[in-house]
């Protein structure tokens, strides 16, 4: 019987100890390189003159994605259906950034700085 | 009547306490080797932002294009980087401060990555073709 308990609590300590190890195989946390990645691809689209032709930053967005396998997204805008009401200020259909990750390529449909996807390539 | 009753509780005692035995010693071994990988992990993590700090430098002061005569008044092209410029040497300042052994350089010129490596985005001047610079420590 106690032979019985032990091969149990032996079990249950094994499994537990499996679960535990499992659980702390965490990777590197690479979120502050990626951003660090994103402002190399601002910078690197500026001196290749994309800013001013979209033409360029296009052609500099698919290079760095030829060189990295990452996708970049920039100043895709929709008209939101709902009102935005600052105050003081009249209401009206607004226009927000849209940012979709692209799939494989760089999509850069205007110059909207702040609002830049820099990452993994998904499906639109 | 009482020794063997005796003998019963010793026998008792001895299977009770092995298996205890051996799941603390089992215990102990694998909270060891919990706290040796999460040892390693840290490690990893500050090693890997390390070179992404050393990398900062580099790509937007160290290797990056300078113009306009020195500090403070010149001008710095971030990502921009020129033709000529000593990577072992800033490597070697770098990872001098930063306590790592770095090696700095492009594929293009057969640069041989080991250990942790990242790269950042540059435009080479010369051609003004984009490039990865690879950071490289361990």
């Amino acid at each position: 019987m106690q032979l019985l308990e032990s091969i149990i609590s032996f079990a249950v300590l094994l499994s537990l100890s499996v679960a535990l190890s499992q659980g702390t195989d965490s990777g590197v946390d690479d979120s502050l390189y990626m951003y660090k990645l994103m402002g190399d691809a601002k910078n690197v689209i500026h001196l290749k003159g994309g800013f001013a032709d979209l033409g360029a930053g296009n052609a500099a967005g698919n290079e760095i994605n030829r060189l990295t396998g990452l996708c970049m997204e920039m100043g895709q805008t929709e008209l939101t259906p709902s009102l935005r009401v600052a105050p003081g200020a009249a209401s009206g259909p607004a226009l927000v950034p849209v940012l979709k990750p692209a799939a494989g390529y760089a999509n850069l449909t205007g110059i909207v700085r702040d609002d830049f996807y820099f990452g993994p390539c998904m499906g639109n | 009547m009482a020794s063997l009753c005796r003998g019963f509780v010793s026998f008792d005692s001895l299977f009770s306490i092995i298996p205890i035995l051996l799941i603390v010693s089992y215990a102990l071994f694998f909270s060891a080797l919990l706290g040796a990988r999460a040892d390693a992990g840290i490690e990893k993590q500050i090693l890997f932002d390390k070179l992404v700090s050393a990398s900062d430098y580099a790509v937007k002061i160290g290797a990056a294009k300078s113009s306009g005569g020195g500090f403070p008044s010149g001008k710095v092209e971030p990502n921009l980087v020129p033709a000529g410029v000593d990577y072992s040497r800033l490597a070697g300042t770098l990872g001098a401060r930063l306590r790592i052994n770095l090696t700095i350089g492009f594929a293009e010129d057969g640069f041989v990555r080991s250990g942790t490596c990242i790269y950042r985005l540059v435009v080479y001047e010369p051609d003004m073709n984009v490039r990865k610079l690879y950071f490289c420590g361990g």
